[in-house]
């Protein structure tokens, strides 16, 4: 008497099947809505509202979909991609001009800083929710896989997924202060800077080290 | 540093570099929630304050039993996934429930409750491994370890009560030593034989009368029914005739529980019961009464492994040739005749009846535990095995029969031990 196999792989089941069947719906339509919301929003900010805008988006889109909820690659390839859209869109807000791109002919939307910026967040907050949603996506396959329980499986990646919800939601929140406080501040700093022309990228670096530093160190004091 | 959390802090160090290069605050906004998440992600603690009790566990359990296996686990402080295992030896079934347990803890003091049927499928001691925690933060970092410490547990296995088998005395006309009466010990009242004197034979044994009827030179004595307890011999081979089968179910596992019953059942009529574990090394249990046996018998078996080697059941018949003199025993061969590639088996049977009286039927009985039914059967050439198995088989149980000795046939699949046992029973 062989033991009882509990191994659900049928032999005649579809890998393509498999997979999808195992993938989490509400997961699913929150990936679907981000990819939706971020390929729209770059494509318009390269090309306005046109035919291309529509054909770039409709690219994108599915750009995302194959490599986030077929292939589960992550989101870095869906999300590159939509920066390189936004990039020309991004550079026109440059303070210091160093490959001339705001009068190079560039393809873009001319923006508000405002606007620059909320596509700036979205997209970064697309990028991170993106990333948390794949990676909880890729738990919950091989829970299952793991002969969990469906139940629990289902209800751990509901509450992971209000928790990442929420933890993205506050990093935001938590940048938006900052993000005004340096919005109101960069003309002056500028100016401050532009004594030290020639070591305006050194200072940049060392402070962006040092900001790194601080807080990894904050973090790991808080964590022990 | 998980690999989360560098994608995090590294995507914020290059958006923040881009944004401080080119002057641009939209990139340095950008690089904001990322560094944010990483930092809320490693400032929030992780649930590593894991306590359990140790689980009921019957103290006895036995092949087959089935019982609930309860784990309570108290998960203390922190947020995030956790995951909860508890690993159990193959030789112990999963019927119901899981062994895994996941969810997601939030603030505050968290109850799982891990409950499981199991059942205990191979005889043996083993280990159940400590319950294995792993606790996983939201921007991957990993913690893991282990609570309590390993469970011993013995499994036994299952003998039936010696009430089970009712029918076995009177007129069973196999050789049962309740039908059969003892060689040594006191001489009762009933009359066996008359014989010639021998050399302390007490005189008022001598029968004057047929003395004098034969008129011989030697006086004749009479010779009375011996008062006291038959003997059974067990002769269980556990050598690589019986190495058939898988880690989980084999001949040996068969062949330990009909040792087992044959010991107990033996042991509760008050006859003397020898056993030889045909091993390496070979182990002896010299003939005795008493529960005393059981106790120093049992936990051998149970602790038995198969063996690969071939030991012959010659030597061990050899070893306790003076006690079948003595005695004249029951002996009973445990063995497999399907498994006995090399044909061993009549060349024992030949040695043993030796030693037994020509005069009846031999006061040997051979379990013949079938294998056919064990066998995997993965494709339709393979599913005729079983038959040819009995084919080859069933002419060698004739032979067997043939020279006298009883040959019961036990199919384990298809039947338990105390059918078998009660199928013994023939009446005149």
């Amino acid at each position: 008497m062989e033991p009882e196999t509990r191994d659900v792989q049928g032999i005649d089941v579809a890998p393509g099947e498999k997979t999808m069947k195992k993938l989490n719906k509400p997961v699913v339509i929150i990936e679907g809505l981000l990819i939706v919301l971020m390929s729209t929003l770059a494509a318009y900010s390269l090309f306005g509202g046109n035919m291309q805008s529509l054909l770039l988006t409709i690219g994108l889109f599915l750009v995302g979909v194959l490599t986030i909820v077929w292939k589960n690659l992550g989101s870095e390839i869906f999300s590159g991609a939509v920066l390189l859209t936004m990039l020309p869109c991004l550079f026109k807000h440059d303070s210091i001009d160093i490959l001339n791109m705001s009068n190079s002919g560039l393809p873009g939307v001319k923006t508000t800083f405002m606007e620059a910026l909320g596509l700036g967040l979205v997209m970064i907050l697309g990028y991170l929710l993106l990333k948390l949603l794949n990676s909880i996506q890729i738990v919950h396959k091989k829970l299952l896989d793991g002969e969990a329980e469906k139940d629990e499986v289902r209800k751990l990646t509901r509450e992971q997924l209000v928790a990442v919800s929420i933890f993205v939601f506050f990093s935001g929140l938590i940048s938006v202060p900052l993000i005004l406080i340096s919005s109101w501040l960069h003309i002056g700093i500028l100016s401050f800077l532009s004594h030290f022309s020639g070591n305006i990228i050194a200072v940049g670096l060392g402070v962006l080290l040092l900001l790194a530093a601080c807080f990894y160190w904050m973090a790991r004091k808080v964590k022990s | 540093m998980s690999e989360r959390g560098a994608a995090l802090m590294a995507v914020a160090g290059i958006l923040f570099t881009i944004g401080a290069i080119l002057g641009n605050s939209i990139f340095i906004a950008m690089s904001l929630p990322p560094f944010f998440l990483f930092v809320l992600g490693m400032m929030l603690p992780t649930p590593r304050s894991i306590k359990s009790e140790n689980p009921d566990i019957p103290a006895k359990p036995w092949t087959g039993q089935e019982f609930t296996f309860t784990r309570k686990v108290v998960i203390e402080g922190g947020v995030g996934a956790v995951k909860i295992f508890q690993e159990l030896p193959e030789e112990i079934e999963l019927l119901e429930g899981n062994n895994l347990k996941v969810l997601w803890k939030w603030w505050g003091t968290e109850t799982v409750v891990i409950t499981c049927r199991l059942r205990c499928i191979k005889k043996g001691s083993f280990l159940i491994p400590p319950l294995q925690w792993q606790s996983d933060t939201l921007i991957g970092m990993k913690y893991e370890g282990i609570i309590g410490e390993s469970l011993d547990i013995t499994v036994w296995q299952r003998l039936l009560t010696p009430g089970q088998i009712r029918s076995l005395p009177s007129i069973a006309i196999t050789p049962y030593p309740l039908a059969d009466i003892p060689r040594v010990g006191i001489p009762s009242t009933d009359f066996r034989e008359i014989r010639s004197y021998v050399t302390g034979d007490p005189m008022k044994n001598i029968n004057w009368k047929a003395t004098a009827r034969r008129n011989t030179a030697v006086p004749l004595v009479n010779e009375y029914e011996k008062e006291g307890k038959k003997a059974v011999l067990l002769f269980l081979d556990a050598g690589a005739t019986m190495h058939v089968g898988n880690s989980l179910e084999s001949l040996l596992e068969y062949a330990v529980e009909a040792t087992g019953n044959l010991l107990l059942y033996s042991v509760h009529r008050g006859y003397r019961v020898g056993v030889a574990i045909n091993h390496t090394p070979p182990r002896f249990f010299y003939p005795e009464s008493g529960r005393r046996q059981t106790v120093l018998i049992l936990p051998v078996l149970n602790q038995l492994k198969p063996d690969s080697r071939t030991v012959p059941l010659t030597d061990t018949i050899e070893t306790f040739h003076n006690h079948i003199l003595n005695f004249d025993p029951l002996s009973i061969i445990i063995t497999s005749l399907d498994g006995d590639t090399q044909n061993t088996l009549p060349d024992s049977l030949r040695k043993l009846k030796m030693y037994y009286s020509r005069r009846r039927r031999f006061p040997i009985l051979v379990v013949n535990i079938t294998a056919r039914d064990m066998m995997p059967q993965p494709n339709g050439y393979e599913s005729s095995i079983p038959a040819l198995m009995n084919l080859w088989a069933r002419p060698r149980v004739r032979e067997i029969s043939s020279t006298g000795v009883t040959v019961a046939t036990w199919n384990p699949k298809r039947e338990t031990f105390r059918a078998l046992m009660s199928r013994q029973v023939k009446r005149r």
